[in-house]
């Protein structure tokens, strides 16, 4: 149960980086805060910014370093063209699953209330 | 000793690690990365985080290294094409030393059968009359190579890739088979129509296999 919660957790991640990028750009720290405030997805840092990277090499993300007023560089990240239209094509590829889901589950849900 | 100093004891020894488990990357993405993952522990500390609580959200510095190798290496096999850059792709992608090498003999036997599929082909061009695969029903299946060794292996007689036999001709159409060699699907034979001198007639050559 608890591997399957890991593997789901795991498998949205992309789709949740991706997300957060959608309104502009973010450095790595916003993108972890935002997981953690804006979902419940409890993800650990050390796969985060590796998938970053990947993200970044497959042309989905766009990074530079910003010298911030704390004196210390930041690295953010933005969608490129190619980013925003795999973002768009997988929420709407979430969103039709996780409605059939719904309808699959509803049963499960109402008996467990 | 100050706040700074300190940080740096432990954290200069942690991205020093895992700098040396991404010795396989380019040299300026494993500086790209070390320095996004200090980005990430000064700002934390500034924030009033103390360093090891920050290095511990990170991760064992192996592991990590480990988990920017595999992300980076499948995206760069992806990308390249390159056969050694797939082979660590792999690798790295494989959790178990059994994953690792079913991979790696997966992989040399992939790329084997491609080198072979090449020289048979360019040996075709050569030497066209040398290469091909003979069929005899109820006999063995021929394959013979430019370099004279012959190949065999034991037809049932069922289906086999035949050209022009006399069942060709009669099931599929004089006018054509006669000039072309195709692939039929070859009926049982009987041991009748072997001995019946169909043997001869039937082992023709087969081309373009």
């Amino acid at each position: 149960m608890d591997k399957w919660e890991v593997q789901l957790r795991k498998g949205c991640l992309e789709l949740a980086v991706l997300g957060s990028l959608w309104d502009g750009k973010l450095y790595g720290l916003e993108i972890l805060r935002r997981l953690e405030t804006d979902s419940d997805l409890v993800i650990a840092e050390g796969t985060v910014y590796p998938l970053l990277s990947r993200l970044k090499a497959e042309g989905l993300l766009d990074s530079e370093w910003v010298e911030a007023e704390a004196g210390h560089p930041r690295k953010y990240y933005r969608l490129t063209a190619a980013g925003r239209r795999r973002a768009q094509a997988m929420a709407q590829m979430w969103s039709r699953f996780s409605a059939s889901m719904r309808n699959l589950i509803g049963p499960v849900l109402k008996e467990g209330r | 000793m100050t706040d700074s100093t300190r940080a740096a004891q432990s954290l200069d020894p942690y991205l020093q690690k895992v700098r040396a488990g991404l010795r396989d990357l380019p040299a300026a993405d494993a500086d790209e990365i070390i320095r996004e993952l200090r980005s990430h522990i000064v700002e934390l500390t500034s924030h009033g985080e103390d360093v090891e609580t920050a290095l511990r959200s990170l991760g064992d510095p192996v592991d990590l290294a480990k988990t920017y190798r595999a992300e980076n290496l499948l995206v760069q096999a992806e990308c390249s094409g390159s056969p050694l850059v797939i082979l660590q792709g792999l690798r790295h992608a494989s959790q178990s030393r059994w994953g690792r090498f079913f991979v790696t003999a997966l992989y040399f036997f992939g790329y084997a059968n491609v080198l072979a599929l090449w020289a048979a082909g360019i040996e075709k061009v050569i030497g066209p009359g040398r290469t091909g695969l003979w069929y005899t029903p109820g006999k063995d299946m021929v394959a013979q190579s430019g370099d004279g060794r012959r190949r065999t292996c034991r037809s049932q007689g069922t289906v086999g890739l035949v050209a022009r036999t006399h069942h060709s001709r009669r099931g599929l159409g004089a006018s054509i088979s006669d000039r072309l060699d195709r692939a039929v699907v070859d009926p049982p034979v009987s041991p009748l129509q072997n001995r019946s001198g169909g043997v001869n007639r039937l082992s023709r050559r087969v081309t373009h296999l």
